[in-house]
């Protein structure tokens, strides 16, 4: 036995049995990037070839959008060291790591909607907007839109002089180099300092757009948009409302399970921005991972109430396949200032096991904690019934 | 030229790392050592972007770690050297061998993030703050996952009880 946790993991760990293969890494990284270069002439040539011809035509933004030219999902790889960000329900998009969230706010009442780019900035502050993208900075929204509103703005004429109009389309096979429906000023209308990119488009039978504002003429940060757009991934809805449920639903109800989500093992943790969501993320990531009587006492509002259970629970699995189990927060609403909502997931394995559920977390003597029901309503899908209180 | 050299003296530093780290991940040194040399492959198509990163080696953590999850092979993997590892009669294996074995063992019966963690600070060093950028949680986050891995392997008996529990963090320790 050892007290040094760090002489423990280097005894332990396995030691490489020869030298690393370096021309090999050299070898398929220079095949890597031949085969990068290959895409990116490709790209380039397309880019051209559809300037060339929206020229012709009269114009950028005078194009049918509906023609989709380029590459198969050309970007649809998602480059190594990007983030993965989820929108609820059933939306993934990928960024560069520097990318940050920017809080704008819902664009469409309730529908999902995310902010991303670089640099972030405060959006409380619109003289914000002009100078950060000015310094190359590059801000891409993409806002689902209800079918109601799709309609409305489809094919409406701007308020801007010569401005063409947008149309919605399907989704393009590839976003690099394939013109949005709209080209104008950015950050307001009379701004010509900054550019704003408009794509309308359905996937997944959702309706969406999408805008990336930057620098007049950044080709680069614009294709760096483009090909974050392309790592758009959307499922599709089973019902024709895309409303997750907030503050409808009584915390002290019976957790529910959210319409299906994708089965997917890549959503990023939940980071909340308060430390009231970071504090509940954390307790059910610990009342998720830690299948012990520790973990019942640190992160349930009443662990006596669910330990039987639990133990129930638990025993019917093997450690080793207890283990498999680990949780993922998606979300955290705070209701009021004693309770939350908590949309999580379990996996199992890495897979996902119990998609999407709603939980609740009530304030207990100035800590947040799992509410009862919430552990109750998980143990019920085993067959296990928590005592009556 | 001279960027070759660093190039090649990352690879070489960080090789053993990758191989330690993936392998207390895994719970196989031949899966390990695949693993770690795909992300060498992918250190040295981004290297321009890897050595300007705040921390390469948690970068090349972070590609190895997801390479590890990608390739979903970490359970059928263990789940078959295990028997083969464990099953063998501790009597025919040297003492620091049954030793890592079991530290192995508990390891594999973690959960995920408590595991991931305890390895990226301990044993490959990275700050709280690094760890939390390859886990992509909040640093507070990786601070409970090393605790409770911490309480677990000396649950097991594997950790002197008298370890302090509270120690500094990794940023501090260097700091």
């Amino acid at each position: 036995m050892t007290t040094d946790v760090r002489t423990l993991l280097h005894d332990s760990a396995e030691a490489p049995r020869h030298e690393p293969d370096i021309a090999r890494a050299l070898r398929s990284a220079r095949t890597h990037r031949r085969r990068q270069r290959g895409v990116g002439g490709l790209v380039a040539v397309v880019v051209i070839a559809l300037v060339v011809g929206l020229v012709a035509r009269g114009g950028i933004g005078g194009g049918d959008p509906q023609v989709a030219v380029g590459l198969r999902q050309g970007g649809s790889e998602i480059p190594d060291g990007w983030q993965t960000l989820h929108v609820e329900p059933g939306i993934e998009i990928s960024a560069p790591p520097e990318w940050a969230t920017i809080p704008l706010g819902g664009v469409s009442s309730g529908l999902p909607s995310i902010s991303i780019g670089s640099p972030a900035f405060d959006a409380a502050d619109p003289a914000a907007c002009a100078p950060a993208i000015a310094s190359g900075g590059k801000w891409l929204t993409v806002a689902e839109l209800s079918p109601e509103t799709a309609a409305a703005v489809d094919g409406r004429a701007q308020d801007l002089p010569n401005a063409p109009v947008p149309r919605m389309v399907d989704r393009p096979t590839d976003f690099l180099g394939n013109p949005p429906p709209l080209v104008t000023s950015g950050c307001a209308s009379t701004d010509t300092s900054t550019e704003l990119r408009v794509w309308l488009f359905v996937d997944a039978g959702r309706y969406f757009t999408a805008q990336l504002m930057t620098r007049p003429a950044d080709t680069e940060s614009v294709m760096l948009g483009e090909q974050v757009l392309n790592t758009l991934r959307v499922e599709p809805l089973e019902t024709p409302t895309t409303t997750v449920p907030t503050t409808t639903v009584p915390v002290t109800t019976t957790p529910k399970i959210l319409p299906p989500g994708p089965t997917i093992t890549t959503v990023p943790p939940f980071v909340g921005t308060t430390d009231d969501e970071r504090m509940i993320a954390q307790m059910f990531i610990v009342w998720m991972d830690d299948q012990s009587d520790a973990g019942l006492d640190a992160s349930v509002a009443d662990p006596d109430a669910v330990r039987a259970p639990s133990h129930e629970g638990w025993g019917q699995h093997t450690p080793e396949d207890l283990a498999q189990y680990e949780g993922l927060v998606e979300s955290v609403t705070v209701v009021d200032s004693d309770h939350a909502q908590v949309v999580y997931t379990i996996l199992h394995a890495g897979q996902v096991a119990f998609p999407r559920r709603l939980g609740g977390a009530v304030r207990v003597n100035g800590e947040w904690k799992v509410t009862t029901e919430t552990v109750c309503g998980m143990l019920a899908i085993g067959g296990i019934t928590c005592p009556a209180a | 030229m001279e960027d070759d050299r660093a190039l090649v003296e990352f690879c070489r530093s960080e090789w053993p790392r990758l191989v330690g780290s993936l392998s207390l991940d895994v719970g196989s040194r031949e899966l390990a050592e695949d693993l770690a040399q795909e992300t060498l492959a992918r250190v040295c198509a981004h290297w321009r972007r890897v050595r300007r990163a705040d921390s390469p080696s948690a970068w090349a953590h972070r590609v190895a770690f997801n390479l590890a999850k990608s390739h979903g092979r970490r359970q059928t993997t263990w789940a078959r050297v295990r028997p083969l590892a464990l099953d063998r009669p501790l009597g025919s294996v040297d003492p620091d061998r049954a030793s890592a074995l079991a530290v192995r063992d508990a390891l594999a019966t973690l959960p995920k993030p408590q595991r991931q963690a305890l390895v990226l600070r301990y044993f490959a060093d990275l700050s709280v703050r690094d760890t939390a950028s390859v886990m992509r949680c909040p640093e507070n986050t990786v601070k409970t996952h090393t605790r409770r891995a911490l309480d677990a392997l000396r649950a097991s008996g594997l950790l002197d009880d008298a370890i302090d529990l509270d120690e500094p963090d990794h940023d501090e320790e260097v700091g």
